[in-house]
């Protein structure tokens, strides 16, 4: 009987101390996944931008580069996925199939985690640009409107003659927990394209 | 409906209490029963299983909600939100204001904008007329409202319309005091270079609106003060058959008007008029208008419905009107309503249904323009219950690729076990299931023993998703069953949520290998690749299924079932005198209870109509003179509409994409239709309101509520997609912190030396 007792503190330690590390680690792998992918879509990209089909980044990828956003100020250089589902944005951002891209003049929405790659979208301020390429082109954006808006009761209006890029993320940045609704939309105008 | 923090910390101490459990036996083995054990085995099990669920519900409620319990849901949330907000204007602003939500809209509408976001206020509708033709299963209904503007001031408006499923506008024309905007066909460049004229001239199309599908909007702007708009659109719409009778729906049910706080009713009895997502035969919810205001009540529609069904109607039906029926012959009828005009507070719906011993066969009706002759031929399938049961052999394709994790890959397995278990002992199948991978269960299909159908059953309940989605693999590997001339019906059930990249290949392999086959879709999960799933079934001959959440597997896949068990016709043809064009190209078969519909441009008329088919093994002939006694309206368009899909159908089976843009807007540009290559743009063909006076207007009338904006912009129709948001953030924070805070509390635990467990060791 003492011994149990004796055994159980010391396993209750034990347990807490396994499972914060497990948690801890499942934090920090989702954010070493995000960095790390970068690297393999880099190669991908790259290959795609020299020959023209789409290159998967690793052999069992669903998805595959689409385009590359740069944000010069704050030091930002993503490759964006097809797609915008839960296993596309563990990886990288997600271009939503049904918008447009660069040099299709139709609006273009990229979404991101607000954790990991869209984080950065808290710093930027209205005028600041923001650089988008794709096989057509390279296009530049100038931004026009940050807000924030309720994904309960708004969908974007995909405008097919549009030439804005629109960066989603959830809000608010600092919120612990996903699957919130509110939503923040850096709306971008387009101010050239360079083929 | 839980919180996402209750969600999350419920699937984190889920884990702990299964990582304590799992522990135990290694310490004191002697302690923990089997009965621990496995209840620590489906702790783990359902914290893993969580964790997939969590993140489908998060998607599909970011997603298309296309579950009506969810928007409802949410609509009610909404409300109750924004009843505290409207509240506070309520105190601001003349007490017969009502505000709504675009969303809430039941009828057609004119809606004011209001200083707050998302909140409209009603335009008094002074008079609404509306009339349908209905022929055979065509409806086409022109709608003229006219409105008036409520205010002193210049205003600028929204007109919402909730379309029935599958219809579309294609003419619209608005009438602003002098001022008249019409919507237009036009080749996309070109509309996008009228759009950018519009941009140039300081008008501006507002990107984010709130909406929900199948809702046409349009904007009016410049409404003079106390001036009146006329509305007018026209739309088509093809009716469904349902239980041996065609149902007619038209909007009419007033929006709900926002309830104060303090009001007598209380807010959770409210019901919602989901405008179309009441099915038909459901009575729709009306909410009771608290008080009346004018304007809102005196609301007189006047209604005329010229039915020509192409049969002797046994009923004509209106469960919330009385009507009054003027029937001119046998087979067509002149309905208006009984009180006209009477007060729209209800949804007008008109059922009409054939005298049962003169059931249709087939109907015939002609329209005649400057452009042709077309013709419209609905047939029934032949009813006859004991058709001998035709041998099938069906091959089961399941998609087990990494998308379809959580609840998808349970809704598909839900659904195969389904399907599985309704086959018949005569029936022979086989089991596809693919990933990165394709599986064949057995080397050539097997008959549906007792014990085969077991042991697929066991089989498909072990399936978990994950990998690549190769689906070519999979349809050649289905492609390469034998296809002998045995006798058996060759049946393929796909079901995946169709996410490929490069749909044109794979369906170029449907196209190219169908033979006799027929290729049924099951499209599974929130948002499946609906134009995929759609395109194959129709090159596969057979009919596409979206199951949206896992209480629909069962009701859904019966329905199917009843299809693949009773083809009544196969094989069809339609053989007409002459030049002819019959449309869709092949015919699809004819399933009990459902008719097929053939468009067609011909050049003679009078002489019969050769129809050909299959049911089982005996051949079906039939001859159908071609005679229609007057010209119906609509044929033409709904022609053209079948034509243009016909067109870009063959893009996939490598026509020139060149002819095909070229075919598809001469007809869309000839028929007024949107197309891929074509848009609806609203042009307003008068010169807008001078500058000076835009200046004057900017000042804030003394009678508008505080933070009204009189009106500067102008936006475009609703010719744009509507996509919602991705789900974009990771617990990772969460998961950090809750981590930390358990390796500190292990600390403290250690450092203290926690007084009681220590007491304990030492007594």
């Amino acid at each position: 009987m003492i011994a149990g007792t004796c055994i159980l503190k010391r396993f209750a330690l034990l347990a807490l101390v396994s499972a914060g590390l497990m948690f801890t680690g499942q934090g920090l792998w989702i954010h070493a996944k995000a960095v790390l992918a970068q690297y393999l879509l880099r190669d991908a990209w790259a290959k795609t931008l020299t020959d023209g089909p789409p290159h998967k980044p690793w052999p069992w990828a669903e998805h595959w580069p689409v385009a590359r956003l740069t944000v010069a100020d704050h030091g930002v250089d993503q490759i964006v996925l097809s797609g915008d589902s839960g296993n596309v944005l563990a990886f990288a951002p997600g271009h939503n199939r049904l918008s447009g891209l660069p040099g299709e003049h139709k609006t273009i929405v990229i979404s991101g985690h607000r954790d990991t790659h869209f984080a950065f979208l808290k710093d930027l301020r209205v005028g600041e640009a923001i650089g988008l390429q794709n096989r057509n082109g390279k296009a530049r954006y100038r931004i026009s409107d940050l807000q924030v808006i309720d994904s309960r009761n708004t969908r974007i209006r995909i405008d097919p003659f549009g030439d804005e890029l629109l960066l989603i993320t959830c809000y608010p940045f600092d919120g612990l927990v996903a699957g919130g609704p509110m939503r923040y939309v850096v709306t971008a105008q387009q101010s050239g394209f360079v083929l | 409906m839980k919180s996402p923090q209750q969600r999350f910390f419920q699937h984190r101490l889920r884990a702990i209490a299964a990582i304590i459990l799992l522990a135990m036996p290694a310490l004191s083995p002697a302690d923990v029963s089997p009965a621990e054990m496995s209840l620590a085995g489906s702790l783990a099990e359902r914290s893993l299983a969580d964790t997939h669920a969590l993140e489908i519900d998060e998607e599909s409620l970011a997603g298309s909600m296309k579950s009506l319990a969810d928007t409802h849901a949410l609509e009610i949330d909404d409300r109750s939100l924004s009843d505290t907000r409207s509240l506070e204007i309520d105190e601001m602003s003349p007490a017969d204001t009502h505000l709504l939500e675009i969303n809430e809209v039941s009828r057609g509408t004119l809606l004011v904008k209001t200083p707050q976001a998302g909140q409209y206020q009603l335009a008094p509708a002074q008079e609404t007329s509306v009339t349908i033709e209905v022929t055979g299963p065509i409806a086409r209904a022109t709608v003229t409202q006219h409105f008036k503007n409520p205010c002193d001031a210049w205003i600028e408006a929204i007109y919402a319309f909730p379309l029935p499923e599958q219809a579309a506008v294609d003419h619209m024309r608005l009438q602003v005091g002098e001022r008249s905007v019409e919507g237009q066909i036009k080749e996309k460049m070109q509309a996008r270079k009228i759009h950018i004229q519009a941009k140039q001239k300081g008008q501006h199309s507002a990107l984010i609106e709130q909406h929900r599908p199948n809702l046409f909007t349009t904007s009016v702007a410049n409404i003079p003060p106390h001036g009146e708009v006329s509305v007018e659109i026209e739309y088509q719409q093809r009716l469904q058959w349902h239980d041996h009778r065609f149902s007619l729906r038209f909007p009419m049910a007033i929006t709900p008007r926002y309830q104060p706080r303090f009001s007598a009713q209380v807010n959770e009895n409210l019901t919602v008029p989901g405008g179309w997502s009441i099915l038909p035969g459901e009575i729709p919810n009306v909410v009771p208008m608290p008080q009346t205001t004018e304007g809102a009540n005196l609301n007189p529609v006047r209604l005329q419905i010229k039915l020509n069904p192409g049969f002797p109607v046994a009923a004509i039906e209106s469960p919330y009107h009385s009507i009054r029926t003027v029937r001119s012959d046998n087979n067509t009828a002149t309905i208006t309503l009984a009180a006209s005009p009477v007060p729209a507070d209800r949804d007008f719906v008109l059922q009409w249904s054939a005298k049962p011993e003169k059931e249709p066969r087939a109907a015939f009706f002609t329209e005649q323009t400057e452009a042709g002759r077309y013709g419209l031929l609905m047939m029934m399938p032949p009813q006859s219950p004991d058709t001998p049961r035709i041998p099938r052999e069906t091959i089961f394709i399941i998609d087990t690729s990494g998308s379809m994790g959580g609840a998808s890959i349970r809704q598909a397995k839900a659904a195969l076990i389904a399907a599985i278990e309704s086959l018949h002992p005569s029936n022979r199948f086989n089991i596809i299931e693919f990933n990165s991978r394709t599986n064949v269960l057995y080397p050539r299909p097997q008959p549906a023993s007792t014990a085969n159908r077991q042991f697929a059953v066991d089989y498909v309940s072990r399936l978990n998703a994950g990998g690549g989605t190769e689906m070519m693999p999979a349809l050649q590997a289905a492609f390469s069953m034998p296809a002998g001339n045995d006798g058996f019906l060759r049946q393929i059930l796909f079901i995946t949520d169709g996410a490929v990249g490069n749909e044109e290949p794979l369906l170029r392999l449907i196209h190219q290998n169908l033979g006799q086959r027929r290729l049924f879709t099951v499209a599974i999960g929130s948002a499946p690749n609906g134009y995929f799933m759609r395109e194959a079934a129709q090159f596969g001959r057979g009919s596409f299924t979206n199951i949206g959440n896992l209480s629909e597997v069962s009701r859904k896949m019966q329905a199917l079932f009843g299809k693949l068990e009773k083809p009544a016709l196969t094989d069809l043809h339609i053989k007409l005198p002459g030049q002819a064009d019959v449309l869709p190209d092949p015919l699809p078969d004819l399933y009990q209870g459902e008719p097929v519909i053939a468009a067609m441009k011909f050049d003679t008329g009078v002489q019969p109509a050769e129809i050909t088919g299959r049911m089982g093994d005996t051949q079906w002939n039939s001859s159908l003179s071609l005679r229609s006694p007057t010209s119906t309206s609509g044929l033409g368009v709904y022609w053209a509409r079948e034509k243009i899909r016909h067109w870009m159908r063959k893009k996939a089976s490598g026509q020139n994409a060149g002819q095909i843009r070229k075919e598809v807007i001469g007809l869309a540009l000839a028929h007024h239709l949107v197309s891929r290559y074509t848009s609806l743009v609203a042009v307003d063909t008068t010169p807008a309101r001078p500058p000076e006076e835009a200046a004057r207007s900017t000042a804030l009338p003394a009678n508008l509520p505080a933070g009204w904006k009189p009106a500067t912009a102008h936006s475009g129709s609703d010719t744009g997609v509507q996509v919602s948001m991705a789900q974009s953030a990771t617990s990772s924070r969460a998961d950090l912190l809750f981590g930390a805070l358990l390796i500190l509390l292990a600390i403290l635990i250690r450092a203290i030396g926690t007084p009681v467990p220590t007491m304990r060791c030492g007594s």
